[in-house]
């Protein structure tokens, strides 16, 4: 029995030494913070859905870093029904209607559950009309058929310089939309455009169309010259057998 | 099914694997953290134990090496219970008190132990301990296997056990409670939590748990005490059987039940129940078999498993009907009989007579909300209980041990399944009237009777089958008994021994927290707040209330009465109880009219979970459907939309 009871204080000092074992600074200790990279999408026309999903909600995904299950996004400060994924690096929230019904620029950031927050990052709700984007100058404004200009890792480069290009403008070229530059998308009055030419039939009548979102009615349409272009064999055959 | 399905177990053990990599989680924090609780919750159960053993040195000195333990937690921890349950009602129960009074205990137990051997009454124990004889073969050989089976799930066990509280009922009844007392100092019944009047004896103990390991979720911890009780009733009636190895049976058929890996995980009353019942139940198998009376330890260990919860006067009143027929078989005098079931009765009684006192005293009946006239939460308690179940009659009575196995728990009001024990007991049972020509002894009729008597009254009540846990503990006295009389530990017991730890194994990682919420083991306050906010998600709501709310601010909370848990604010609304639903639901001809309703009486704030509510509307009449408070993102008039999203909403009513 002495042993018996021995061991007991043997058990009991153990566990009162264990009471000290993790202190009280490290259960204080906050989860890394959350970083957010990007938002998709980061505009939309005020009061017009984005990202629609099946029940007819707008959803909000962001993309970062500890992005911990159970993170909340907040919109401008208002707390968002979010679902994040199992590596931490996205979460998805669904944004009310109400939330996105007036144009501005709106703070969006992750909130984790001791409130420890992420850097925030711009979300723009656009007017459903304004001012109307204006081209100045178009660089180059002609080229040769079929010859790619200002060269480019990805095709070739077209500077355009206006007014009122919002965010989320694009460029339609032949009725095609051009890649720009992501440095450019949210300058108000130079954006570079990127895109290779294409040669042939298709330019003669064509317009350059630089169009903000939510604004399709008030496009500003250039002439753009195409100089000295010539058919590709392949094209010639096209043209005379009129595509058939 | 998934236990034999290798996509499951991947595919759950590489979930696990991946949970605990997490950046949330600290390794060796962690590890230090889970150590530091095991050996406070050791240095608990020890002082328990000490006390225990001190008070069984003079009613019960000569019990069984085993069951001597069971019985010394059992009443060690309850009697902890009732002295806490004592300092709660005259207004005392600080966060120092639990602690100090197992200090106490424990050490006035060790004291009395080292006190010269003068005081027994009689030798050494029974030697039932040293009479056990092993007969399986290659038993070291299957004791390594189960130690490498019992490694994995006692480690995913350990880290559930440090998970927040999450579970339904935790949050509404037990932890609520626990949370309540500890505020107020005091057990004063509160018309805001549901049924609070009821004995919960379990809610002391959990609350001793939450002060010394300094947490809520780490209250958990104290289930490891239940779960030692069970363990040792498992070891005693093997060697009782005189089959040491039996044990492995015992427990891999106690252990194959997912409801019990379930309640053992989270803040239940169940588990108590079961390890209170489980040491009763022994003492008296003891009693019957050896004719050594050990009246004192089975009628406390019976008084404190009725403190657990009503049902557990139900199942006390089963288990003494159950000893009083068989000590008829026995062939007792009846005035012996008598004097038993009064001693028995009565040592209950006095265990349970300060929840009764309280009760009374609050609410006018013993046993709230019953033998209250025309109290309406009885009808809607027997409304409720009623839809449980498969059917009630013969045919579902017969399938009900297969039932028990493949479900579906939803119907039985649980989240899982009681296992596959029902139907091996049949077997064993069946096995059992086919080869065995004898009479059963008294002890083993004991157990039968129990079974026999509980399970029609649970058909014919309230079918929720985690009610039926505590016949795992006699139940394997009983299955033991027949693999053993059958001449069945060459072949039968390891046959079936294997299989049920197989199950157990698949019911360990089945039932874990950490799966079924995809939440990591918390340790820093941080991390459980993020595992908090990821297992409920309307936590970072509340979170946000609370940061609006201004202290004394009224939260009505309508088809969410669970959330009042991690609510600061004063909060009310339930199905039950004070301002019910029923309640709120009179004198609104248009739901939309509920926010005027409420500010009128004084609430601030309204919260309202949207798909319950939208499957409780009938409770309104025709105007909660085509409500506003049911339609996502709606704002509601008179009222500012603090938030609001698909599930939720809350309300500023001012």
């Amino acid at each position: 029995m002495v042993k018996n009871i021995s061991l007991w204080w043997v058990g009991i000092c153990l566990a009162v030494l264990a009471q000290g074992c993790v202190r009280e600074r490290e259960l204080a200790r906050p989860l890394p913070a959350p970083h957010l990279h990007a938002l998709s999408p980061r505009f939309t026309v005020a009061g017009e859905r984005f990202n629609v999903q099946p029940d007819g909600v707008s959803a909000l995904s962001v993309q970062g870093a500890n992005l911990f299950r159970g993170c909340r996004v907040r919109f401008h400060g208002e707390l968002l029904e979010t679902v994040s994924g199992v590596d931490s690096r996205y979460a998805a929230a669904v944004v009310p209607p109400r939330l996105f019904a007036k144009p501005g620029v709106y703070s969006v950031w992750v909130e984790l559950a001791d409130g420890t927050v992420s850097n925030p990052l711009p979300f723009t709700v656009l007017p459903p009309s304004g001012p109307a984007p204006q081209i100045k100058t178009l660089y180059p404004d002609s080229t040769t058929a079929g010859q790619v200009f200002n060269p480019q890792p990805r095709g070739g480069a077209l500077s355009v310089t206006g007014a009122n290009f919002l965010p989320g403008a694009v460029v339609l070229f032949a009725g095609e939309r051009l890649l720009f530059n992501r440095e450019g998308d949210c300058l108000p009055a130079k954006v570079e455009f990127r895109g290779a030419l294409w040669p042939g039939e298709l330019f003669p009548r064509v317009g350059f169309i630089v169009t903000n979102l939510g604004n399709l009615w008030r496009r500003v349409v250039l002439r753009l010259r195409v100089g000295k272009w010539s058919l590709t064999s392949l094209q010639q055959r096209l043209v005379k057998t009129g595509g058939g | 099914m998934e236990l034999l399905h290798a996509a499951w177990w991947s595919e759950n053990l590489k979930g696990l694997w991946t949970l605990l990599r997490s950046p949330q989680v600290d390794g060796w924090l962690l590890i230090r953290w889970l150590t530091q609780n095991l050996l406070l919750a050791g240095w608990i159960f020890m002082a328990d134990m000490a006390a225990g053993l001190a008070l069984l040195r003079g009613w019960a000195p000569r019990m069984p090496l085993c069951l001597k333990w069971a019985a010394g937690l059992a009443l060690g921890s309850g009697f902890q219970a009732v002295a806490l349950f004592w300092i709660g009602f005259a207004g005392g129960l600080r966060h120092w008190v639990p602690g100090m009074a197992t200090g106490l205990a424990g050490a006035v137990g060790l004291w009395m132990l080292a006190l010269p051997a003068v005081t027994r009454k009689s030798g050494p124990p029974t030697p039932a301990w040293r009479r056990g004889k092993g007969s399986w073969g290659w038993r070291s050989l299957a004791l390594a296997v189960l130690a490498f089976l019992v490694l994995f799930p006692a480690a995913l066990h350990v880290c559930d056990l440090s998970t927040p509280v999450v579970e339904f009922d935790s949050l509404l009844y037990h932890m609520r409670s626990a949370q309540q007392y500890l505020k107020t100092h005091s057990l004063a019944y509160h018309g805001e939590l549901r049924y609070n009047a009821h004995p919960q004896l379990n809610v002391l103990l959990l609350i001793r748990s939450w002060t010394v390991l300094g947490d809520d979720a780490a209250a958990k911890f104290q289930n490891l005490e239940f779960t030692l009780m069970l363990l040792f009733v498992v070891f005693y009636a093997a060697q009782e059987l005189r089959w040491t190895s039996g044990w492995i049976l015992a427990a891999s058929f106690v252990f194959s039940s997912p409801l019990l890996w379930w309640v053992s995980k989270v803040e239940y009353a169940d588990l108590a129940l079961a390890g209170y019942a489980a040491v009763g139940i022994a003492a008296l198998f003891h009693w019957l078999r050896n004719g050594e009376s050990v009246v004192v330890p089975a009628g406390l260990a019976l008084g404190f498993a009725a403190s657990v919860k009503l049902m557990g006067h139900v199942v006390a009143a089963c288990i003494g009907l159950a000893f009083l027929l068989a000590l008829a078989v026995r062939r007792t005098s009846v005035s012996r009989m008598a004097r038993s079931a009064a001693a028995l009765a009565g040592l209950a009684s006095a265990v349970c007579c300060g929840w009764w006192l309280r009760s009374w005293m609050h609410t006018g009946s013993p046993v709230y909300p019953f033998f209250v006239k025309g109290h309406p939460d009885v009808a809607q308690l027997f409304h409720n209980d009623a839809a449980y179940g498969l059917g009630r009659d013969a045919i579902a009575f017969l399938l009900l041990p297969w039932r028990m196995m493949v479900g579906p728990p939803q119907a039985f009001a649980d989240a899982f399944e009681f296992g596959p024990a029902g139907l091996v007991l049949v077997a064993a049972l069946a096995i059992g009237m086919v080869r065995i020509r004898k009479t059963p002894p008294p002890e083993i009729l004991f157990l039968a009777l129990i079974i026999a008597i509980y399970v029609p009254v649970w058909f014919l009540t309230s079918q929720v089958m985690r009610y039926l846990l505590w016949l795992l503990a006699p139940g394997s006295i009983l299955l033991i008994w027949v693999v053993k009389t059958v001449h069945g530990e060459r072949w039968l017991a390891p046959t079936a021994a294997m299989l049920l730890t197989s199950y157990a194994l698949y019911a360990a990682v089945l039932t874990s927290t950490m799966r079924r919420y995809e939440i990591p083991p918390a340790v820093t306050t941080a991390g459980r707040r993020q595992a908090l906010a990821a297992a409920l998600p309307y936590y970072p709501v509340l979170r946000e209330l609370n940061r609006l709310a201004a202290p004394g601010d009224k939260t009505y909370l309508l088809f969410c009465e669970e959330y009042k848990y991690y609510l600061d604010t004063p909060a009310w609304g339930d199905w039950f109880g004070d301002l019910s639903y029923r309640w709120l639901s009179q004198n609104v001809s248009v739901a939309d009219d509920i926010p005027q309703k409420l500010r009128k009486l004084g609430f601030r704030w309204m919260v309202v979970e949207r798909e319950r509510a939208r499957r409780a509307s009938s409770w309104f009449g025709k105007g909660l459907n085509g409500s506003l408070l049911l339609k996502p993102y709606a704002d509601l008039p008179g009222a500012h939309t603090v938030y609001s999203d698909r599930t939720l909403a809350v309300f500023r009513l001012w």
